[in-house]
């Protein structure tokens, strides 16, 4: 912990605690994807933490083949580079994922969660870019997008209109 | 590293092409990809040519076993899939896909399994044999399916002998 926060009165803490958690509060006022969930009131703001997704991102660029034991290939340079052009767009947009991870079947996803309601953004060793719409019930949807900077911002889009929909 | 049951090994025996409605198959799924509580996600689940054992002749937990390699994944999740619940067929667009499953014993891994994609009989091993689109959809729609057998970081004995029946018996705890 750094020293001035040692220096701090508990009181002058639970204070800036506070602070940090109204703040948090007005973000998500703004984009309310997760609204209603308890981790979503305690979630750290995406701006506090402008590495870890990037960091996420190098540790899949050093993905073995056959990472999963089977054989999977690793998230090849191409779609490891378009995803990073699309975290700076979600961080434009002060949005973050749920989970990035590798797929098994080659290339790297994004999801975004509201509930039940699921979206999947897949960039592919093949260079194609998919975005699955799921609430894990109803049939699910499928959309193919250009890898550009446009594409990325109507996808943002889509995600936010999708999870915030009328759930009833 | 714990040893291969004697169980799984095939010892001679000779392949089992019948598959039992509800017989299940299992797979594991490395933790790089689920660690948590939540439900394993879509990046986990495979196609085409899905290896997997398969219950009547091994446990969940035997899967946690690399056979072709020699390593043990003592901390992985495994999931399975009942086979009456494989997305068969599946269609999409006017295409329509017929998975089939194929007992494909190894020396070291007697329930070993694979779920095949074929396209009008045509057995399709690669990506480039159907949309991504379709790809996709499949995927979420086995994923649908699965059901959690061990989750990541559960602990779990190896049974050593073959399974009494092909309906999944309760985990053994450590």
């Amino acid at each position: 912990m750094p020293v001035f926060e040692l220096q701090q009165s508990a009181t002058g803490q639970r204070n800036r605690i506070a602070g940090l958690f109204r703040a948090n509060a007005h973000r998500h006022a703004k984009c309310n994807w997760q609204s209603g969930s308890v981790t979503h009131s305690i979630s750290v703001p995406a701006r506090s933490r402008p590495k870890t997704w990037e960091v996420r991102l190098t540790e899949l660029s050093l993905l073995a083949p056959g990472w999963d034991s089977y054989d999977a290939d690793p998230p090849q340079s191409e779609p490891l580079a378009a995803a990073k052009v699309f975290l700076a767009c979600l961080r434009e947009s002060s949005k973050e994922p749920a989970t990035l991870n590798p797929t098994v079947v080659g290339g790297l996803g994004f999801t975004f969660r509201n509930g039940d309601r699921k979206a999947y953004i897949e960039f592919r060793n093949t260079g194609s870019l998919l975005m699955l719409l799921s609430d894990g019930v109803n049939p699910s949807s499928v959309k193919r997008y250009l890898k550009d900077i446009p594409a990325y911002r109507d996808i943002i889009s889509s995600i936010e209109t999708y999870l915030n929909a009328d759930h009833t | 590293m714990p040893t291969i049951p004697s169980a799984m090994k095939s010892a001679g025996r000779f392949c089992d092409p019948l598959f039992l409605a509800d017989e299940t198959l299992f797979r594991r799924v490395p933790t790089r990809l689920w660690d948590t509580a939540d439900k394993p996600p879509i990046e986990a689940i495979d196609l085409p040519d899905i290896s997997v054992g398969r219950s009547k002749y091994g446990h969940p937990e035997w899967v946690r076993h690399d056979a072709v390699n020699g390593k043990h994944f003592d901390k992985w999740g495994v999931i399975g899939i009942v086979v009456s619940a494989i997305p068969n067929p599946f269609a999409n667009n006017g295409v329509a896909l017929e998975f089939s499953c194929v007992h494909d014993p190894l020396e070291n891994d007697y329930p070993h399994t694979e779920i095949r994609m074929f396209d009008g009989g045509e057995h399709l091993d690669r990506l480039d044999g159907i949309s991504e689109e379709m790809h996709l959809l499949w995927r979420e729609s086995a994923l649908r399916e699965v059901r959690i057998l061990l989750r990541p970081r559960q602990k779990c004995r190896d049974r050593e002998e073959c399974p009494l029946s092909h309906i999944v018996a309760e985990i053994p705890q450590v």
